[in-house]
C-alpha cells in the first residue's frame, strides 16, 4: 500500500484495502498473497466522503474516522478532487469464524514455500482440538501455513479458518504434513494423504519429550508416520521439524503411471532457428541535438547496431510506417533542454557523470516520474526510483569496436622493460586539480616507497602539474587515459580512493577497459561497496581492497602486483577469464534483449 | 627352501680387474659380521688382464679359505655357474663381480630363502632389471655418481624396508641366491641353450616356476652394481639372441614380462622408500583422503577438498589415495622440516578406474596397501566411486578413526541419482519390487545386487565414527537405507562458492519493473530438469517471460529458451545480473545433497524455485529465499511462474531473504573438519 501511494499523484488521498473473507481451510497469510495476485488493473478509485470497508493508509494530515469496521475519510479541501484508490490486491482479512466447511481449494498458499500443515482431528476432544488450534495459529508467524481440520465445534482461531476433518479436505489442500490428532486420525491420515510425499506427525498427549523422531528407516519404518509431538513442544522447534520432514525422503513409493510428457526432451528436432534473430528487428530513434555523443548513449545504439537493429537520427515522420517496433533513445541534457521525446515512452540515458546532481536534487522530482531510464548505476538508479522513473541498470556499455581492440591489444601484448602502474586520478573530476594533487601526493609516495623500481603514470594529471608535486622521477602525469595498446602494458592499474568512492562516481568503465586489455587493477572501495556487483564482477577479489584498512596495505598489495611476476600472471590470466566471461560475443544481444524486454514492459500499452 | 649346509658364494672373475678387486672386498668385509655359515668362490675365467692372477694368488695367501679357481681357457658365465652347483652342498650365491654387497645382505638372502618353496632370491640394486631401484632413492644416494653412498643406501633399505619379499618371475643375474632345492629339482643351468651367458637365470627360474617354485625379490636388501660391464661389447647381442630364443622356448613369457613390469610386484617396496625420502614432521597429524578421482578434476567433491587441503595444511599433513587407468593414485602433501608441502605422487597396483561389484579384490588390496604405507590419523573418505565397497571392509582392520563425507547417496544405492526411471525421486521405497522395476532398466542390475549391496554396507557401518552430511536432508535420506546412529552424524554445510561480497541491495528495478526473467542454471540435460524448462518455455512463449540458460547444453533446448551457454563460475552472479534474471530455476527431480548452484543464486542476490524436497526443498523453506515445487507436477511450476509474474513483490521479498541468509565461509568449514579430525585422533576404536 505504501508503494502503490508513493507512486500516486497527490490528489489520491490514500489506498484502501478491500475486506476480504477466509475461505474455509486458509490463512490470513494465504488470503493476502492470493489477492496480490489479483491485476492493478482491478484497482479503482472511490471519491472522498464514504465510509469504505477495510484498511486505509492515507497520506499524512487527512482525517478519518473510524465505525466498527469502515473506515470514513474526510476531504481535507472540500474544492479540490481528492479520491481514494481501492486496491484489492491489499486486503483486509476478516477473522475466523466458528463456521465448518470442507476446505476450499484456495486455502493453498499460490506461493509454494512456507510448508502447509494440516492438524486432522478424528475423534480428539475439545482440549486437544484447542490446543491444536492454539499451535496452528503460532505456527503461522513462524512461516508454516497451518490448518486446522476438525469435526466441530471449531476452536478460536485467529489467524486460519478451521474446516472439516473430511477427505475432501485433505484433497484441497494437499498438506506436505499432517498432524493426526488422535488414532483415528492417524488411520485417516495415510489412507487419504493426497501426495507421495505427505507425511505424519502423531499428536500424542502423554509424549514426555515435546517431539521424538520415529524411524524411517526401511524395514523400520512405519508407514508415514515420522515424528510424534507432544502438547508442550515449542512452536519454532516444531516449526523446524517440520520443514525437516518435507524435505524427505518420500514416504511412498513412485507409482507407475502412464506419464503425460515424457521425462526426457520432447523437443521436435528441427533445425535450430535462433527465436530473437527471428524477431523483427527494431527501429531506433535517436533524439536530441547531441544525442548519441555522450558516451553510455553511444554505447547502447552501437549495442543496437550490434544486434542487428536499425538506428536512425531523429523522429520518425507522422506519415511514415513501420512493421516493426519503433523505440526513441536521448540523454539526459538533451531531454531535459529539449523537452525531446515524449516523456512517456523516450528512453533517457543517465551518464554516471549525472547521477551526483541527480542525487542532489538539482532536477526537479515531479519532472523524473514515469520516465524511462538508462542507468550504468545500481545506486542512481535506486534514487531515480524513489522520484517516480522507471529505471534499467544495465551492464558497463563499451562499444563494441572498443571491446575488439581492447582484446587485441590485450593479446599482443608487450612486456614493458620497466614495470609500469596506472595510477588513475580522475575519479576526482568536480574537484579542483590542486585539491586532486595534494590527496594524490601522499599516497603515490607510499607506493613509491613500496615499488620503487615501478614507473607511475597517474591518469588525469598533466605532466605538468605533475611536475610542480615534486614527486619522485619515475612518477609521470597524463591528462588522457592510454590508448589500448598503451594500457595493456601496464602491469597494474591502481584505483586508490579519492573524495568520491569509485562507485559514486559510477563510471567502470575504466575497469572494463583494463579488463579486456588483460590488465589487473587494484581498487579501494568504501567497507559500504565492498558488495562485488559494485564492481560488476570486473575486479580480481584478491584486488579488491577495503577502504577501512591501512593505506599501507594497499600499496603492499599493488607493490606485489610488480615485484611477484607468478602471483601477477595469475591475476592477469583472472582479468581475462572475466573479461571472456562478462563480454562475450553475443553480450550486446542479450544487452539490448533485455533493453527491449524492459522497454516494452514499461511503455504505455 | 635352504638347507643347513654353508652357501657358496660364487664370483667369476673375467677381467674388471678394479670391479673384481672391489666386489671381493665388500665380501670379505661384510663376512665378520653374518652368522651364515659361507664358502667364498673366486673363479678366474682366462682373464686376459694379468693383474688378475696376481692378485687372486695373493688373496688366496692372505684368505687361504677362499676357494680360488684359474680355468685353463675362457668357459663363460653359464659353464662356472653349472661347475659351483655341482660343487656346492648347499644354496649358491652367483655374484656378479662388478657388485659391491652390502652390511647385512648375506643374511638378507639367506633369510628371504627360507620361505617354502623358494627357488632364487635377488636382492634390490641400482641396475638390475625389475630389481632397480626408484630415481628418487638413486639420486638421492648419488648411486649413479662417482662416490656413491653404498652403504648409506643399504642402512636407508633395511630400515625402511616393508618387507614385502614379493614374487617375481624371474631372478636377476648379477646377484642371485638358487636355492639348492632348485638346483636338485630344475637341473643345471641350459648351457647348450645359452653358451657363455645371458638369459640363463631367465630360462632358470621359469622353469623353476613350471616345477611350483618360486623366484622372489628380496627388497630388504641391497647390492650395487656397476652394470654393463659384463661382456663388454657383445652385450646387446647376447641381449638380442637370448631374448629371441626365449621367447621361442617360452611364447608366453614376453606378455607375462611386460604384464609384471606394468603391474610392478615391487611398487609398494618401492613407494615405501620414496615416502621414506620425504623430510616430514612425524608429531604432525595425517589425515588420509579417500576420493573418486584426481583432486583438480572439476567438481564439488574437488573443490570442496581443495579447500579443506589449502585451508589446514598449517596444521595437518594430507595423503590423497584415488583410482586411475592404471591403478590408484596416492599423493602426499607433508609438510617437510624446511615448511615446504611437496607433492608427491606415487601409483599402487590396480586394474581399470572403475571397479565393478559389490567389493572389489583389487582396490581392496590396493586400498590396504595404501594404508600400511602411509599412515593416517584419521581416514576421511570423500567417496567410494572407483573402489566398490571395498574400502568399508579394509577400514574394519584399520584402527585409524573413520570420517565419511557423504556427497551423494551411492551407499544407498548404486543408482545414485535416486531417481526412479531416471523418472522421479525414489525416495528408497520399502516396496523392493520398485526396485526390481528400477535397478535392471538404469544400471542394468538385478534387484539381488541392491540386497547384497546394503547387506555389505549394512554389516560395516561401525567402521564409520563420523558421518558427516552438507544438509539434513541428506542424512535424512541415508538414514531411510540404514540404521545410523544419530549421536555419529554431523552437518557440515559447504563452504560458499564463490568467494566474493554478497550484495547489500536488491535492484528492485529489476524485480518489478523488468519482464520476467527465469534462468535455468546448470548443465541442459533431463537429469536437471531441462524437459520441464523447455515446456515451461513453450508455455510463455506468447507472454513476456523470459526462459534463460545458463551452462553446457547436453541435450537439446526449446527454441523458446534463451541460452547463455558454459560459463566461468566466479562471474556467475555477475552474467544473471546482467542478463536482469530475477528467479534461478533450479528444476530437477533428483533430491539435492546441498545444492552449490542455489548458493551462488543466494550470492547473487536472486530467490530460486527447486524442487520441495531433498536440500534444495530444506533451504528454500528455511531461508524463505524462493518457492519450491512438485517436479512430477509441469503444471505446478507454469502456475508458479504467471503468480510471480503478476505478484513481484512476492519475489522481492524472497530476494530480500537472500541478503540475511548467511553461507559459511572456507575457514568456517575447514575449522569444523579441523575439530572433527582433533577429536577423532582421541577417540580409540574401542569407543565406536
Amino acid at each position: 500500500m505504501h508503494h502503490q501511494l508513493a507512486g500516486q499523484p497527490a490528489s489520491v488521498l490514500g489506498i484502501v484495502a478491500p475486506r476480504a473473507s477466509l475461505p474455509s481451510g486458509s490463512s490470513v497469510v494465504t488470503v493476502a498473497e492470493r489477492a496480490d495476485l489479483r491485476p492493478d488493473a482491478e484497482c479503482h478509485v472511490t471519491g472522498v466522503g464514504s465510509a469504505v470497508p477495510g484498511a486505509v493508509l492515507l497520506r499524512a494530515g487527512v482525517p478519518f474516522e473510524v465505525h466498527g469496521d469502515t473506515v470514513e475519510i474526510h476531504a481535507p479541501d472540500p474544492d479540490a478532487p481528492d479520491v481514494l484508490v481501492i486496491d484489492p490486491g491489499a486486503v483486509a482479512v476478516a477473522a475466523p469464524t466458528s463456521d465448518l466447511a470442507p476446505a476450499d481449494p484456495a486455502g493453498r498458499p499460490p506461493f509454494r514455500w512456507r510448508p502447509v500443515v494440516l492438524f486432522l482431528a478424528g475423534d480428539a476432544d475439545e482440549p486437544t482440538a484447542r490446543a491444536a488450534a492454539h499451535t496452528a495459529d503460532a505456527l503461522i508467524l513462524h512461516d508454516v501455513e497451518a490448518r486446522l481440520a476438525v469435526h466441530g465445534p471449531a476452536p478460536a482461531l485467529r489467524l486460519t479458518q478451521a474446516c472439516l476433518a473430511i477427505e475432501a479436505s485433505v484433497v484441497a489442500l494437499r498438506p506436505d504434513v499432517i498432524v493426526a490428532l488422535d488414532h483415528r486420525a492417524l488411520e485417516h491420515a495415510e489412507r487419504w494423504s493426497p501426495t507421495r510425499s505427505t507425511v505424519t506427525v502423531a499428536w500424542d498427549p502423554d509424549l514426555g519429550a515435546s517431539s521424538e523422531l520415529v524411524s524411517w528407516t526401511i524395514g523400520s519404518a512405519r508407514g508415514r508416520l515420522r515424528a510424534r509431538i507432544g502438547p508442550d513442544v515449542e512452536v519454532g522447534q516444531l516449526a523446524a521439524l517440520l520443514n525437516r520432514l518435507c524435505s524427505g525422503p518420500h514416504p511412498a513409493p513412485p507409482v507407475d503411471m502412464p506419464v503425460d510428457v515424457p521425462a526426457d526432451v520432447a523437443v521436435q528436432l528441427e533445425p535450430r532457428t535462433d527465436a530473437h534473430g527471428s524477431e523483427p528487428t527494431s527501429t531506433v530513434h535517436v533524439l536530441g541535438d547531441g544525442a548519441g555523443s555522450t558516451p553510455v548513449a553511444r554505447a547502447l545504439i552501437d549495442h543496437f547496431r550490434a544486434a542487428g537493429h536499425e538506428v536512425v537520427q531523429g523522429r520518425a515522420r507522422k506519415d511514415s510506417t513501420s512493421d516493426g517496433r519503433e523505440l526513441s533513445i536521448t540523454d539526459l541534457t538533451s531531454a531535459r533542454r529539449t523537452g525531446t521525446g515524449d516523456p512517456d515512452s523516450t528512453i533517457i540515458v543517465v551518464e554516471p557523470d549525472d547521477a551526483s546532481a541527480i542525487r542532489a536534487g538539482d532536477i526537479d522530482r515531479s519532472w523524473w516520474r514515469g520516465r524511462l531510464v538508462v542507468v550504468t548505476e545500481r545506486r542512481t538508479a535506486h534514487a531515480l526510483r524513489v522520484l517516480g522513473a522507471h529505471p534499467i541498470v544495465v551492464p558497463i556499455l563499451l562499444p563494441p569496436d572498443e571491446v575488439a581492440s581492447l582484446t587485441d591489444a590485450a593479446r599482443h601484448r608487450i612486456r614493458p622493460p620497466v614495470p609500469t602502474i596506472g595510477w588513475i586520478a580522475d575519479a576526482d573530476i568536480g574537484s579542483s586539480m590542486a585539491e586532486r594533487a595534494r590527496r594524490s601526493t601522499a599516497l603515490v609516495e607510499l607506493l613509491v616507497e613500496h615499488a620503487p623500481d615501478a614507473s607511475i603514470e597517474i591518469v588525469g594529471l598533466a605532466p605538468a602539474e605533475v611536475a610542480a608535486l615534486s614527486l619522485p622521477e619515475q612518477v609521470t602525469g597524463r591528462s588522457i587515459p592510454p590508448d589500448p595498446t598503451g594500457l595493456a602494458s601496464w602491469t597494474a592499474q591502481v584505483w586508490l580512493p579519492a573524495e568520491r568512492s569509485l562507485t559514486d562516481t559510477g563510471d567502470l568503465r575504466t575497469l572494463a577497459r583494463a579488463v579486456l586489455a588483460g590488465v589487473p587493477t587494484a581498487v579501494v572501495l568504501t567497507d559500504h561497496e565492498l558488495d562485488g556487483r559494485a564492481v560488476g564482477g570486473l575486479v580480481d577479489p584478491q584486488l579488491v581492497l577495503s577502504g577501512s584498512t591501512d593505506p599501507g596495505s594497499w600499496c603492499a598489495t599493488v607493490a606485489r602486483l610488480v615485484t611477484d611476476d607468478a602471483w601477477r600472471g595469475a591475476r592477469s590470466v583472472e582479468c581475462r577469464r572475466r573479461a571472456q566471461a562478462l563480454f562475450a560475443s553475443d553480450s550486446a544481444r542479450h544487452t539490448v534483449d533485455r533493453v527491449i524486454g524492459w522497454y516494452d514492459a514499461r511503455r504505455p500499452a | 627352501m635352504t638347507n643347513g649346509d654353508a652357501v657358496t658364494i660364487v664370483i667369476p672373475v673375467y677381467d674388471g680387474f678394479d670391479d673384481a678387486v672391489a666386489c671381493v672386498a665388500s665380501v670379505l668385509r661384510h663376512a665378520p659380521s653374518t652368522d651364515v655359515a659361507a664358502r667364498i668362490v673366486v673363479i678366474d675365467d682366462a682373464s686376459p688382464d694379468p693383474r688378475i692372477r696376481t692378485w687372486l694368488d695373493a688373496l688366496s695367501v692372505e684368505h687361504p679359505d677362499i676357494q680360488i679357481v684359474h680355468n685353463d681357457r675362457n668357459r663363460g658365465f653359464v659353464a662356472n655357474a653349472n661347475a659351483a652347483f655341482a660343487d656346492a652342498d648347499g644354496d649358491v650365491i652367483l655374484l656378479n663381480a662388478d657388485t659391491i654387497v652390502t652390511d647385512g645382505w648375506l643374511d638378507g638372502l639367506v633369510d628371504a630363502a627360507r620361505g617354502p618353496d623358494i627357488a632364487t632370491v635377488t636382492p634390490l640394486t641400482n641396475s638390475g632389471s625389475i630389481c632397480t631401484l626408484a630415481s628418487s632413492v638413486i639420486d638421492a644416494f648419488g648411486l649413479d655418481d662417482d662416490d656413491p653412498d653404498i652403504d648409506g643406501c643399504a642402512r636407508f633399505i633395511r630400515a625402511n624396508s616393508i618387507a614385502a619379499r614379493p614374487e617375481v618371475i624371474t631372478g636377476v643375474g648379477f646377484c642371485m641366491l638358487v636355492t639348492r632345492t632348485a638346483i636338485d629339482a630344475v637341473g643345471p643351468f641350459d648351457e647348450v641353450a645359452y653358451g657363455r651367458g645371458y638369459g640363463e637365470e631367465v630360462d632358470f627360474c621359469i622353469r623353476a616356476g613350471r616345477l611350483g617354485l618360486v623366484n622372489i625379490a628380496d627388497d630388504t636388501t641391497f647390492v650395487f652394481h656397476r652394470g654393463g660391464v659384463s661382456f663388454g661389447d657383445e652385450r646387446s647381442e647376447r641381449m638380442r639372441q637370448a631374448s629371441i630364443f626365449l621367447h621361442k622356448r617360452y611364447p608366453f613369457f614376453r606378455a607375462a614380462n611386460r604384464s609384471e613390469r606394468l603391474l610392478d610386484p615391487l611398487r609398494a617396496s618401492f613407494t615405501a622408500l620414496a615416502l621414506a625420502l620425504d623430510d616430514h614432521d612425524p608429531q604432525r597429524t595425517r589425515v588420509l583422503h579417500v576420493l573418486h578421482g584426481p583432486p583438480d578434476d572439476v567438481g564439488g567433491t574437488e573443490k570442496h577438498l581443495t579447500g579443506l587441503l589449502d585451508a589446514l595444511g598449517d596444521e595437518f599433513d594430507f595423503t590423497l589415495v584415488y583410482p586411475v587407468e592404471s591403478g590408484f593414485v596416492v599423493q602426499t602433501r607433508w609438510r617437510t622440516g624446511a615448511g615446504a608441502t611437496p607433492i608427491h605422487e606415487h601409483l599402487l597396483p590396480g586394474s581399470v578406474r572403475w571397479v565393478a561389484g559389490i567389493d572389489d579384490p583389487v582396490a581392496a588390496e590396493s586400498f590396504a596397501m595404501a594404508l600400511d604405507l602411509f599412515t593416517a590419523d584419521v581416514v576421511h573418505v570423500h567417496s567410494f566411486n572407483g573402489f566398490s565397497l571395498a574400502p568399508l571392509r579394509v577400514l574394519e582392520h584399520v584402527d585409524a578413526p573413520v570420517i565419511a563425507f557423504v556427497h551423494d547417496p551411492f551407499l544407498a544405492c548404486p543408482h545414485y541419482s535416486l531417481l526412479y526411471l531416471d523418472r522421479e525421486s525414489c525416495g528408497i521405497p520399502e516396496d523392493r519390487a520398485v526396485c526390481g522395476r528400477c535397478l535392471p532398466a538404469t544400471e542394468q542390475l538385478p534387484v539381488d545386487h541392491l540386497d547384497e549391496f546394503r547387506a555389505t554396507v549394512r554389516d560395516h557401518l561401525h567402521v564409520v565414527d563420523r558421518w558427516v552430511f552438507a544438509s539434513r536432508s541428506a542424512a535424512d535420506l541415508l538414514v531411510r537405507a540404514y540404521p545410523i546412529d544419530p549421536e555419529r552424524i554431523e552437518i557440515i554445510e559447504h563452504a560458499a562458492p564463490i568467494d566474493r561480497p554478497r550484495p547489500g541491495l536488491i535492484d528492485e528495478s529489476r524485480v518489478l519493473d523488468e519482464p520476467l526473467r527465469v534462468a535455468f542454471v546448470g548443465r541442459g540435460w533431463a537429469k536437471k530438469g531441462l524437459g520441464a524448462v523447455n515446456r515451461l518455455a513453450r508455455a510463455v512463449a506468447e507472454t513476456p517471460i523470459e526462459i534463460h540458460h545458463f551452462g553446457p547444453l547436453r541435450e537439446r533446448a526449446d527454441d523458446h529458451v534463451i541460452t547463455h551457454g558454459p560459463y566461468e563460475n566466479v562471474v556467475l552472479p555477475d552474467l544473471l545480473d546482467r542478463a536482469g534474471i530475477q528467479i534461478v530455476l533450479l528444476p530437477g527431480p533428483t533430491a539435492e545433497t546441498y545444492g552449490l548452484v542455489l548458493s551462488e543464486a543466494i550470492i547473487a542476490g536472486i530467490p530460486v524455485i527447486g524442487a520441495h524436497y531433498g536440500a534444495l526443498g530444506q533451504r528454500i523453506r528455511d531461508g524463505g529465499i524462493g518457492w519450491t515445487f512438485d517436479p512430477t507436477d509441469p503444471d505446478e511450476l507454469l502456475d508458479l511462474i504467471r503468480h510471480l509474474d503478476r505478484c513481484r513483490r512476492e519475489i522481492l521479498r524472497a530476494a530480500q531473504r537472500t541478503l540475511t541468509v548467511a553461507l559459511p565461509s572456507s575457514t568456517e568449514v575447514a575449522a569444523r573438519y579441523a575439530d572433527l579430525y582433533r577429536g577423532s585422533t582421541h577417540q580409540t576404536r574401542g569407543s565406536r
